[in-house]
């Protein structure tokens, strides 16, 4: 685990942000969910020493922080949901600063600043003031100062806020690059399931300050046995009552799927079958993972 | 047109040398329509544009045959939630959204009971007499929501309506659009997040350099774009035995092998779907799963915007 | 390896050490100012008054039977007076900006997340007005009695005068610290920089008016340290000697300073943080 907290409580009157938290993060990217007033954000803001918790205790990369706050700074890197930039600066300033309130040399940190800044894709508009910059770009900086320094986890705060389509997916797969292939762990905090689903291993899911799961994701959406899910193009009553005849079940799920419950020992084969039979086209089939939101939503405890 | 509720009519607009929306004629149907583009294609103009806020500089933006611009009566009858964050802080929820619906005319105590049933309908009862200065982002989203929906408008025009939410807010704001466009309403919604907008409708407007780009159902828009077949990913531990049998088809116009199985291209999807289950029964192939690469809105956007 | 990976890669070079971390924060304000034309026109003006100072000290040993002005610790002290000035404008500009474009941007979470604590933040802000208001203060006082040692032909002006030197230090840097950590408290106190601006004004001339509604009601001198401007010139008085209007309530002044300066470090402790706590 590169972060652990153990039973951290964070109380402000009578309301508990944080309630006896204790999750493990691991190594790679890991989603840090939750609904909003879960405690997120108080829990990144005590992993970032901006909290003293109440009680507990909280480790990144081995070292304690409360007690090395300095040192344990210096291996992340934080980047901020909301926009913030620092005055009068541009993307070239502003991340060099990063660096030099690193202790990086200057020359270095400048040097880091231009390859960051490549790195998460701004190009010439770096000698712009940041003021300038649409929301994108804002992301983009962000990100870039959090990077400058070379830390060894990145805490990330909604990083695919206001970016459009194609900027979401050039985020994402920045994400995965950093820490499937440059040794960078990730937390990143985010409302976006689909988004953790496509570039996290596993997660930490939060509610009412209590962490109420925490694993991989591949164990969290395993596969249903003998559970299908299945979409048609056109009118499905053929189709289902052919599954009934097969002896199989069926019940309509949202977005005009079809949840299809075979018997045991039958396979796909069966929902060809009823396919041909009916004369139906089937243009989806797959087997059943729960969708990290339905996870999300049993955990919360909603349906 | 018939069935149209808000319609566009050579509409133009340009800021100086800059344009913003060029030459757009469109006709908005009852339902749920998802207004996609890139940043910068013209999508905030567009909807300025419809929600009378700006005027145009070409052609005509109008309701039921009523122009929008500087027509209050018309104005009464949509209702937007913009994607700033700008509200007034010292107000409690509950004032915020019967103050703003006292500007649709209404008096202080029907106003009131049209904000207590907005605000029911976004969740947010038990938050009402807390100060909106308070709330958490996906609270100010919610209260926005409400205050687009109180004066019951015939359109209703969303631009990020669930930014800052959180994913039970997010699945249950989908829903209530859902209904309401199921209760006959017109719903327009910008969105940079597709699935999200798939799991709303299958009815887009593309938006690119000021320009429609495509309009219409997802799906029937991906099969007419012909330069790039249909991908089809067919999860099989026989990968080799169902590729053979499969390149013999003539609108199979490519295969690619896949961990899990393979990836076919195919210029006729209809076809294709069609035969499958019969080759896979006459074969008996193990075919796990069969998913669709391409027929969703994020390619056909990457294909229709480069 | 033929093919090299360009995108990022580890740090592994060098870094400094902590203890000048807070020199990073003033140099880059620094810079920033002085980029600025209006800033640079500014910094001329300040020294408007020593040149014609330097003038007189001039004048007086070319002519010394005109008996222009006497060159005592008093000349010394008036400059430092005068000089108070600049550091009311500079109080306002760059002053009231200095945390509280930080707040309206939200940089405090930037700069908190970096391997820095509160205390180089502030020490690094302090010191880029505190550098100013030196520079207006310590540096004329100094050039001037080095020219007054150059123009003197004899050493009764050293034997007399040798404490002048340390006075000019000792008052410049504890003008300057008191001053800057006021202005510095202010600025923590609002997101707008222009509120900042009107609390200064509003504190000098609100504390300057009690000062007075005071004296008229009790007559006693003393209370002419209710002024925050006039905390700093009767501090000169202390470093200096003499006395002005009001008598020499140095020691009094200094006093109300330090405590001023508990009330500023406290505010500034609970204003600098990278939490908004909201009720």
């Amino acid at each position: 685990m590169v972060i652990e907290v153990r039973d951290i409580t964070i109380q402000y009157g009578r309301h508990k942000a944080l309630d006896a938290a204790t999750a493990g993060f691991a190594e790679g990217a890991v989603g840090l969910l939750g609904p909003n007033g879960a405690g997120k954000t108080t829990l990144l803001k005590v992993l970032l020493g901006f909290l003293r918790p109440d009680s507990g205790s909280a480790s990144v990369l081995g070292m304690s922080v409360p007690e090395r706050p300095l040192d344990v700074r210096q291996a992340i890197g934080y980047m901020p949901e909301v926009d913030c930039h620092i005055p009068g600066l541009n993307a070239v300033q502003l991340c060099t600063y990063a660096g030099e309130l690193c202790g990086m040399p200057r020359t270095e940190a400048i040097q880091r600043a231009h390859e960051a800044l490549y790195y998460a894709s701004l190009g010439e508009a770096r000698y712009r003031p940041v003021e300038t910059y649409s929301t994108g770009m804002k992301q983009r900086v962000k990100l870039a100062q959090a990077l400058v320094h070379g830390p060894r986890i990145v805490f990330l705060d909604e990083p695919t806020n206001g970016l459009d389509p194609k900027g979401r997916i050039e985020m994402l797969d920045l994400i995965k690059d950093l820490s499937r292939r440059k040794g960078v762990n990730v937390v990143l905090s985010s409302h976006i399931l689909r988004d953790v689903e496509e570039a996290c291993s596993s997660v930490v899911m939060l509610s009412k300050g209590k962490v109420v799961r925490q694993g991989s994701i591949a164990e969290l959406m395993k596969a249903v046995p003998d559970l299908y899910e299945v979409r048609l193009k056109g009118d499905s009553d053929p189709f289902t009552e052919a599954v009934v005849a097969a002896g199989a079940s069926w019940k309509p799920l949202q977005d005009g799927l079809i949840e299809v419950s075979l018997l045991n020992g039958h396979g796909s084969e069966a929902i060809f079958r009823a396919a041909s039979v009916s004369g139906s086209q089937v243009r989806h089939l797959s087997r059943r993972f729960p969708s990290l939101e339905d996870v999300f939503a049993r955990a919360v405890g909603v349906e | 047109m018939t069935g149209a509720v808000l319609e566009c009519r050579g509409l133009s607009r340009w800021y100086g040398q800059v344009i913003g929306i060029n030459d757009v004629n469109l006709d908005l149907a009852p339902g749920v329509t998802g207004l996609l583009g890139p940043n910068g294609a013209g999508k905030s103009t567009l909807l300025k544009l419809i929600t009378g806020q700006i005027k145009p500089s070409r052609g005509t933006v109008s309701l039921h045959g009523q122009t929008v611009w500087d027509n209050p009566d018309v104005m009464r009858r949509l209702g937007f939630c913009p994607e700033q964050d700008a509200l007034y802080e010292n107000l409690t929820g509950l004032s915020f959204v019967a103050s703003l619906a006292r500007l649709n005319g209404y008096s202080r105590a029907e106003a009131r009971e049209r904000a207590l049933k907005a605000i029911g309908k976004v969740d947010l009862l038990d938050a009402k007499d807390k100060k909106v200065g308070g709330y958490s982002k996906g609270m100010r989203q919610r209260i926005k929501l409400a205050q687009a929906l109180v004066h019951e408008p015939e359109v209703l025009i969303l631009d990020e309506p669930l930014a800052g939410m959180d994913p039970l807010a997010r699945r249950s704001t989908i829903r209530l659009i859902r209904e309401i466009a199921a209760d006959g309403g017109t719903v327009i919604v910008s969105s940079h997040i597709l699935h999200e907008v798939e799991a709303m409708t299958r009815s887009i407007l593309l938006v690119h350099h000021g320009r429609i780009v495509a309009e219409g159902n997802v799906h029937e828009i991906r099969d007419l774009i012909d330069e790039h077949p249909h991908r089809i990913f067919l999860g099989t531990p026989e990968i080799r035995r169902v590729a053979e049998a499969l390149v013999k088809w003539d609108d199979v116009q490519g295969i690619r092998v896949d961990d899990e199985g393979l990836v076919v291209e195919t210029i006729r999807p209809d076809a294709f779907y069609s035969r499958l289950p019969g080759l896979v029964l006459e074969h008996n192939f193990k075919v796990e799963s069969m998913i669709s690469a391409d027929d969703n809105l994020q390619a056909v956007f990457d294909y229709l915007v480069k | 390896m033929p093919i090299y990976d360009q995108s990022y890669r580890p740090y592994r070079g060098h870094l400094s050490s902590h203890a000048m971390r807070w020199w990073t924060i003033t140099r880059t304000g620094l810079m920033h100012l002085f980029s600025k034309k209006i800033f640079l026109v500014l910094i001329t003006m300040t020294f408007f008054y020593p040149v014609v100072a330097g003038f007189q000290i001039y004048f007086v040993h070319q002519f010394p039977e005109q008996n222009l002005v006497t060159i005592n610790a008093e000349f010394f002290r008036m400059t430092m007076e005068i000089q108070l000035l600049w550091f009311l404008v500079l109080g306002i500009y760059p002053g009231t900006g200095l945390i509280s474009n930080d707040l309206r941007w939200n940089a405090i979470q930037l700069y908190l997340s970096k391997p820095l604590t509160k205390l180089d933040y502030i020490a690094g802000k302090l010191a880029i007005i505190g550098i100013f208001l030196l520079g207006v203060s310590l540096v004329p006082g100094l050039l001037l009695f080095g020219l007054q040692l150059g123009f003197s032909s004899d050493t009764k002006f050293l034997t007399s005068f040798w404490w002048i030197p340390f006075s000019v230090i000792g008052y410049s840097v504890s003008a300057s610290f008191a001053w800057g950590m006021i202005v510095l408290a202010l600025s923590s106190l609002s997101k707008n920089s222009r509120y900042v601006g009107i609390l200064l004004i509003a504190l000098v001339f609100a504390s300057g008016g009690m000062a007075l509604f005071f004296w008229g009601i009790t007559d006693a001198e003393g209370v002419i340290i209710i002024s925050v401007i006039d905390e700093l010139k009767q501090l000169s008085y202390l470093f200096f000697g003499g006395q002005g209007a009001f008598g020499n309530h140095g020691f009094a002044a200094a006093i109300t300073l330090v405590f001023l300066m508990g009330v500023c470090a406290a505010t500034l402790r609970r204003r600098v943080r990278a939490v908004e706590v909201v009720k």
